[in-house]
């Protein structure tokens, strides 16, 4: 009996041993890989496919909303589509097209039609134990506009005097805690670097993020984000804002849907952080969606 | 393809994208040298737009894409937003390449109107 006894012992332990790793990980700080505008710590398990449509819709509000623009609906500000492949469970890459929509207090437009690369790379992973309290995950984004090179006007950016002036990057941290099932908080330093910018603008801009989840039913998540660009540019007197989402996010199987509403007219970090100049406040925030679904690979 | 492979794509990649890095700036914007006061819509911009933007299929009353035939409350939505600027004169991509009109601005029109939206554009 005690040889029995024995045996099932040193088989429980050596099978908790060996399953303890994956089991002792948090998993889903966050239920989607984007908050509303940010990205979130999480990647795409290996071998997933991962198919993104993104839309921002006009002002709701303000000088250029209302009813003469049905609140925004009949007006498109930005628009992603693209897609993004687990090639691990840590590295997920992908392809993404968008519109480009943001501009300077001023009017002159960011870059416009864009092609961006993304690479999502985990290198921290919270542990149910707290030996590893956060998890931590680095992002890159290229992002190269298509659009048609406007010689006759120098004082765009559209103008491109090099090729290299059509291109953008960010590079991003996301540090992470799930606190508990209900509630998640992020932490976002980024730095953004355009090739070409207006005059006595910043080619770099160092910028601080933060987003949060907070499940509110079995289904429904409510999601808040902001990102706060350092530049003395970059201030409410000169035009600018932070871009500051609130969003629902409900789970349907291999759906995750979102709406949201959030002042950044873009959708790409290359582009919503140098260049929102909308304002909550004034009634410039928009609705916004995105449907993502999950395909096996 | 192993992890180690996408480890030293990944570093190749970051690195050609890193090395066209550029920190340019655009220059001072060139002054136009308006003349405040001297276009109105009536004199000045009435025939732009007629000529180039509001004739069948595009900016006509009714149209999706915004009226801009009559000095109203959709003209003036478009130049209240940027829209109009950003289009007609930044971005220069209206009247566009397809169409049975005009498919550019002359550069005499794009001043005309650049000088008559930052004027206010008066009626």
């Amino acid at each position: 009996m005690k040889k029995y006894l024995l045996l099932s012992s040193l088989f429980f332990l050596f099978t908790a041993s060996v399953s303890l790793p994956a089991q002792d990980l948090v998993f889903q700080t966050f239920k989607d890989t984007r908050v509303i505008n940010s990205h979130s710590v999480e990647t795409l398990p290996k071998r997933k496919l991962d198919i993104r449509i993104g839309h921002r819709f006009g002002d709701l509000a303000g000088d250029r909303g209302g009813t003469q623009t049905f609140f925004g609906l009949e007006n498109a500000s930005d628009v992603l589509i693209g897609g993004e492949y687990g090639f691990t469970d840590r590295l997920t890459a992908g392809i993404y097209r968008a519109k480009g929509a943001g501009s300077l207090a001023s009017g002159t437009p960011g870059l416009r039609q864009l092609l961006n690369l993304i690479g999502k790379y985990r290198i921290l992973h919270q542990k149910e134990d707290g030996s590893m309290p956060i998890s931590l995950t680095v992002l890159g984004v290229a992002t190269m506009s298509t659009a048609k090179r406007i010689e006759t006007n120098p004082d765009i950016i559209n103008n491109f005097p090099e090729f290299s002036h059509r291109l953008a990057y960010a590079g991003q941290l996301l540090i992470a805690h799930k606190f508990s099932d209900g509630f998640s908080l992020q932490i976002i330093p980024s730095y953004v670097h355009r090739n070409l910018v207006a005059f006595e603008d910043d080619n770099g801009i160092f910028s601080m993020g933060f987003a949060s989840r907070i499940q509110i039913s079995k289904v429904f998540g409510l999601i808040v984000d902001g990102t706060f660009p350092f530049s003395e540019m970059r201030t409410a007197a000169n035009g600018f804002h932070p871009a500051i989402g609130v969003g629902l996010e409900f789970e349907t199987g291999g759906h995750v849907f979102q709406i949201n509403f959030t002042n950044a007219t873009a959708i790409m970090e290359t582009d919503y952080i140098p260049y929102t100049t909308s304002d909550w406040l004034e009634g410039e925030f928009r609705l916004g969606f995105t449907v993502s679904r999950t395909f096996n690979l | 393809m192993s992890v180690f492979n996408f480890r030293v794509t990944g570093w190749v990649t970051g690195l050609l994208l890193l090395s066209s890095c550029n920190f340019d700036s655009l220059p001072e914007p060139s002054a136009i040298g308006c003349e405040s006061g001297t276009l109105t819509y009536d004199d000045s911009i009435q025939v732009i737009l007629e000529t180039n933007c509001a004739y069948t299929g595009c900016h006509l009353s009714g149209s999706p894409y915004g009226d801009l035939s009559a000095y109203d409350d959709e003209l003036l939505s478009l130049l209240e937003s940027g829209d109009f600027k950003e289009r007609a004169i930044d971005l220069r991509d209206m009247p566009p390449s397809y169409t049975f009109g005009p498919t550019s601005l002359s550069e005499a029109d794009i001043q005309t109107l650049r000088c008559w939206i930052e004027d206010g554009y008066p009626k």
